[in-house]
């Protein structure tokens, strides 16, 4: 997989000009724990089908680990490990005090019922639940998981260990889970626009760009009707089935609408059909890649026109189309920094389900807010300091943040 | 052998003693049953001229020289075990594997061997005590019954005051041996300086602990 090749080049480059040395490099980058079960499971037809799952804890020396449970049929054990790394990275970013983790189950989620599904999910729990918990491992949904899986996560949890919903994050609303969860990632990337504008955009703020998004799930369409709300021209979209363009600007509320009858944005009547790789080039000052990852490539990369990139999905850009970008000036804001609002609210949700609270909807935003402000501030003053790209200076913020952690901790 | 070895205390003693000494235990007069027997060149060593130049070292002997080479050269026979020379004692001469192998070793401090190399037919030991007065760095024995050809040292000494061109193009061989030797060694040595690029002086992790909060703010 390109991502994971991705992940390890950029680690590199901000392990280059941190001086990190092969041992020290080894150190932060060995996942300090690895688990794979066996998940007995009867299907609904009678059939004993057996999956294997995986959790993945790759380094917790600043707080529990935290990370997504993927069920999706190309789940290995590589694949796990090396988004826990990414974790780890990402929540050392916006200095929540998580670590790094990452599970999955290998299987095919949209083929199998929703009982099929919970008996996976408490079998595979059973299987995990003396390594994770409120303390040690919280994880979250990812591909293939949603508000439903983490219930009964918590529930089969909370079964071995008492009422526990701290176990796990991105709950439903009423069963513990956290106003402005849903669109965290979104407004995460809508405030990461933000910020990039304010300090590289000459004076034009959301309100004075266009937009071009790919994607319309849940990072895509938040972020695509957030910056619509602040006053942005969006110009072009696109799903998975077609997209629409259209550079006066296209009213988002009214293509959700659109979304909702008809299952798609593609058909939307005041626009012009667009596909993905149009979307990639058309013009506009901010292109938000919110959809899948390894899409602008060297080839396309020099196709691109938009001043900057945020980078919604994870690992949307190839390290080569990287280095393309850098040369022609387009300034990309990593994934690590522009999708971590999620992550963030995650631990938003943790500590609420800790101090038994609910905070309204305005406070999880103000401290997102404030999260994504203080971070972009750290990346920048990196950037500028050691003339490094953003990408490099929110891995060498992560690196130093995890090492700075480990180093004194101590390994005696 | 084994007194004879504990007692070797000074270069002299071994060269005097070592098995390697004419003439040593193993040296037997040329027979009949010589490789080369029969023919008119090869009466001193057994060893006809024709062999003699297909041994990579004497390779660019002339037919002249290659006579003159044989006649001052001697076949020595080995049985299995019985040593060619010891390590630390002064060499007295060239030797090339006719037949059989030769097992060149090293011995540990602690006792026991550690084996080097085995030579096979056609490849030489002792090319340094042609040209040095050194002791051996390594012993030698035979891992089977074999037969060795020896070139004395004060003979070759000899031919090549005497002008003799094989001679000459015989210490360009070992030069040539040596240029590549030094260079294997000058790798090797290169690749333990990268292993140990970095060295650790106290504690590695306490020193990037240090070495991070100087140097960064996060």
């Amino acid at each position: 997989m390109g991502a994971l090749e991705n992940t390890l080049r950029y680690f590199r480059t901000a392990s280059e000009v941190m001086d990190l040395g092969d041992r020290i490099e080894r150190f932060l980058t060995t996942p300090r724990r690895e688990v794979s079960v066996q998940i007995p499971v009867e299907m609904d037809d009678g059939r004993l089908e057996t999956f294997v799952g995986f959790r993945v804890q790759h380094n917790n020396a600043r707080g529990p680990m935290k990370g997504g449970l993927r069920y999706h049929h190309e789940v290995d054990l590589d694949e796990v490990r090396s988004l826990a790394s990414l974790m780890t990275w990402k929540t050392a970013v916006v200095d929540i005090p998580f670590g790094g983790g990452k599970g999955g189950i290998n299987c095919r989620a949209d083929l199998l019922s929703e009982r099929e599904q919970e008996r996976i999910t408490r079998r595979f729990v059973d299987g995990i639940h003396d390594v994770i918990g409120p303390h040690k491992d919280v994880p979250a949904p990812d591909m293939g998981t949603g508000p439903q899986t983490m219930a009964w996560v918590m529930d089969q949890y909370s079964k071995y260990h008492g009422f526990s919903p701290a176990v796990v994050t991105g709950k439903p609303v009423d069963l513990h889970g956290s106003l402005g969860r849903d669109a965290a990632t979104g407004r995460g990337v809508m405030y990461a626009t933000e910020e990039v504008l304010k300090a590289y955009g000459k004076g034009k703020g959301i309100a004075d760009s266009t937009f071009a998004i790919q994607g319309f799930g849940n990072v895509g369409s938040w972020a695509a009707r957030l910056l619509h709300e602040k006053g942005g021209t969006v110009v072009a979209l696109t799903d998975v089935k077609g997209g629409i363009r259209n550079a006066k600007g296209l009213d988002v509320t009214d293509v959700m609408a659109w979304l909702r009858r008809t299952g798609s944005v593609a058909g939307y009547p005041e626009a012009e059909p667009c596909t993905n790789e149009e979307l990639l080039s058309s013009k506009c000052d901010v292109l938000v890649p919110a959809a899948l990852s390894d899409v602008i490539t060297k080839e396309n990369a020099k196709d691109i026109r938009a001043k900057f990139i945020v980078e919604g999905a994870n690992g949307p850009t190839s390290w080569e189309a990287d280095e393309i970008l850098h040369r022609k000036g387009v300034v990309v804001v990593p994934d690590i920094y522009a999708n971590a609002g999620g992550v963030t609210v995650s631990y938003f949700e943790w500590v609420q389900n800790l101090q038994v609270d609910t905070w309204p909807e305005e406070v999880v935003n103000t401290r997102l807010h404030g999260k994504m402000v203080q971070s972009f501030g750290k990346i920048r003053s990196i950037a500028e300091s050691r003339k490094v790209p953003l990408r490099t200076a929110a891995f060498v913020l992560a690196i130093g943040r995890v090492a700075s952690a480990a180093s004194k901790l101590g390994v005696s | 052998m084994a007194k004879r070895k504990a007692a070797g205390g000074t270069r002299k003693t071994k060269a005097a003693s070592g098995p390697a000494a004419e003439p040593g235990p193993g040296a037997r007069p040329a027979g009949g049953a010589g490789i080369g027997a029969g023919t008119a060149a090869g009466i001193g060593a057994g060893i006809g001229m024709e062999e003699l130049r297909k041994i990579p070292a004497f390779s660019g002997l002339g037919a002249r020289d290659a006579a003159a080479f044989l006649g001052h050269m001697v076949l020595r026979s080995f049985a299995t075990g019985e040593p060619v020379f010891s390590e630390g004692a002064v060499g007295d001469g060239l030797f090339v594997v006719v037949e059989g192998s030769i097992r060149v070793f090293k011995r540990n401090p602690k006792g026991g061997e550690r084996e080097l190399a085995i030579l096979r037919k056609n490849e030489v030991l002792g090319e340094m005590d042609l040209i040095s007065d050194r002791p051996h760095t390594a012993g030698a024995r035979a891992a089977e019954s074999s037969r060795l050809l020896f070139l004395p040292k004060r003979e070759f000494q000899k031919l090549l005051l005497a002008g003799n061109p094989g001679a000459t193009s015989m210490l360009i061989y070992f030069a040539r041996m040596l240029a590549g030797r030094l260079d294997e060694s000058n790798r090797t040595m290169m690749r333990i300086l990268d292993e140990e690029k970095k060295p650790v002086h106290g504690s590695e992790f306490s020193e990037f602990k240090r070495r991070l909060l100087r140097e960064w703010t996060f």
